[in-house]
């Protein structure tokens, strides 16, 4: 065991999400983190399934039901009645507990109060629900652990599969061949780790994201477009008009028709749209200082360059080895699916 | 890489020192204060959220280092108390270290009575 949260084989790094049947895709929340991956899931609730509305869910009233033309359960929210018995069965006939601050507690999709298992007090436990985290013979924390280890496991699975998908080609209906598309393109918004076969393994799933030859290029062209139109020093500004250096990254890379969401430079290096660099630097990477933000520029001239925004003059070029820069950690923008 | 653009900024302003260009900065910034001076520099600055990043006294001088988080981490430059009076200039954006002697000219022309006994010099900047 170490301090590093990512080598505790019980903690779960990988970000997941569970998004109930028929409910919207969390687009935003898919955003945010590019690293995940959507796996199907049948979750079936504790005990016993409510039945629809229209009767006890049998194999003949359902059969009736897609006779009637329903073909599916209605999703329309409310529409499920909870049996007065399993309520009963949940709490022994007791009225639902109030929460600590008094209040009635959030209710389920049935209509049913929830309360989480952790939040029972040492001792205390729900009847019906085993015996309370913490406490002997607890299966919350066991069995949370085991749940996570099995779902690592089948995140890793698919990963694997992905990998391999992206090895492969597919033929066009021009009988021309292409890399494989990937999860993307079935999950629109997730990051594409199966991209044209492109990015380095860095361990646990994960895969180095890169910019497209199209994203670099259009960079490259916006940075010299701001180096060329001399371009004031305006702290807090963001425009060709007058930017700062946070400004400038943010500016530059909208000029580019890649539309990341400003950030200070204090504030970048937990910018969910960036991942840290692990090898050198690619043109478009963000290099991150306390205090300073720039640009790798590549190694078109004597020496690595970078572009920065500072007093006077605005963005403009330099040698990434000058005393000044030393060297940054470098980021690179990962929603390389992001339709800009 | 941070402590060294912000050490070559605070050694080309605050100057009056002995073997180390910080000697006699009090660098102190307890958590007390950092919350009661953030809402009164958000109200100089006009913005709804600031971080105190850190802070540098000297000679009845304070340089405060903020984060706005709508532009560069920002120096303010405070002839007496930042309770009692607002910053009479800002600095933000980043510098070389061969840039010191122009940020000292800088801070002469922008805050006039800054300390000024500066080993700048002798550190070839």
């Amino acid at each position: 065991m170490t301090d590093d949260p990512r080598n505790d084989p019980n903690m779960v790094s990988v970000p997941f999400i569970f998004v109930g049947h028929g409910d919207p895709l969390p687009v935003q929340w898919m955003a945010e983190h590019p690293d995940y991956i959507k796996v199907p899931a049948v979750m079936v609730p504790h005990g016993t399934r409510p039945p629809p509305p229209w009767g006890d869910a049998g194999v003949d009233q359902m059969a009736a039901a897609r006779g009637a033309g329903l073909t599916a359960e209605p999703r329309v929210p409310g529409s499920f009645v909870p049996p007065p018995a399993r309520q009963k069965r949940m709490w022994g006939g007791q009225p639902w507990p109030k929460d600590r601050n008094g209040g009635d507690w959030p209710k389920d999709r049935w209509g049913r109060p929830t309360r989480p298992l952790w939040d029972y007090p040492p001792g205390v436990h729900a009847p019906g629900e085993g015996v309370a985290p913490g406490a002997p013979g607890s299966i919350g924390a066991e069995k949370a652990i085991r749940a996570a280890r099995t779902a690592l496991a089948a995140l890793d699975q698919a990963t694997s599969r992905v990998f391999l998908a992206s090895d492969r080609t597919e033929t066009g209906s021009d009988g021309t061949q292409a890399p494989a598309r990937g999860v993307a393109s079935r999950y629109p918004g997730a990051y594409d780790v199966a991209q044209a076969g492109q990015g380095e393994e860095t361990g646990r799933g994960a895969r180095q994201p890169h910019l497209t030859p199209a994203q670099q290029a259009a960079i490259v062209a916006a940075t010299q477009h701001w180096s060329n139109s001399n371009v004031p020093y305006v702290k807090g500004g963001k425009t060709i008009q007058g930017a700062d250096c946070s400004g400038a990254v943010y500016g530059i890379y909208r000029e580019a028709g890649i539309n990341i969401k400003y950030e200070s430079t204090e504030d970048f290096r937990g910018d969910p749209q960036f991942s840290p660099v692990t090898g050198g630097p690619e043109i478009g990477d963000v290099g991150w200082y306390k205090g300073h933000v720039v640009i790798y520029g590549g190694t078109t001239a004597t020496n690595k360059d970078v572009w920065s925004a500072s007093l006077p003059g605005g963005p403009d070029s330099g040698p990434a080895g000058s005393p000044w820069y030393g060297k940054p950690q470098w980021y690179r923008y990962n929603c390389t699916q992001q339709k800009n | 890489m941070g402590s060294v653009l912000i050490a070559a900024f605070v050694v080309a302003t605050f100057s009056a020192l002995a073997a180390s260009p910080c000697d006699g900065v009090n660098h102190s910034l307890t958590t007390e204060r950092r919350a009661v001076l953030a809402p009164v520099i958000a109200k100089q600055e006009h913005r709804p959220i600031v971080d105190i990043l850190e802070s540098f006294s000297f000679g009845g001088w304070n340089i405060i280092y903020i984060n706005t988080h709508q532009s560069d981490e920002t120096f303010l430059f405070y002839e007496h108390d930042p309770f009692s009076s607002h910053y009479i200039t800002e600095w933000s954006g980043a510098a070389r270290i061969d840039e010191g002697q122009t940020i000292k000219k800088w801070a002469e022309k922008r805050a006039p009575g800054f300390p000024q006994n500066s080993p700048v010099a002798s550190l070839g900047m």
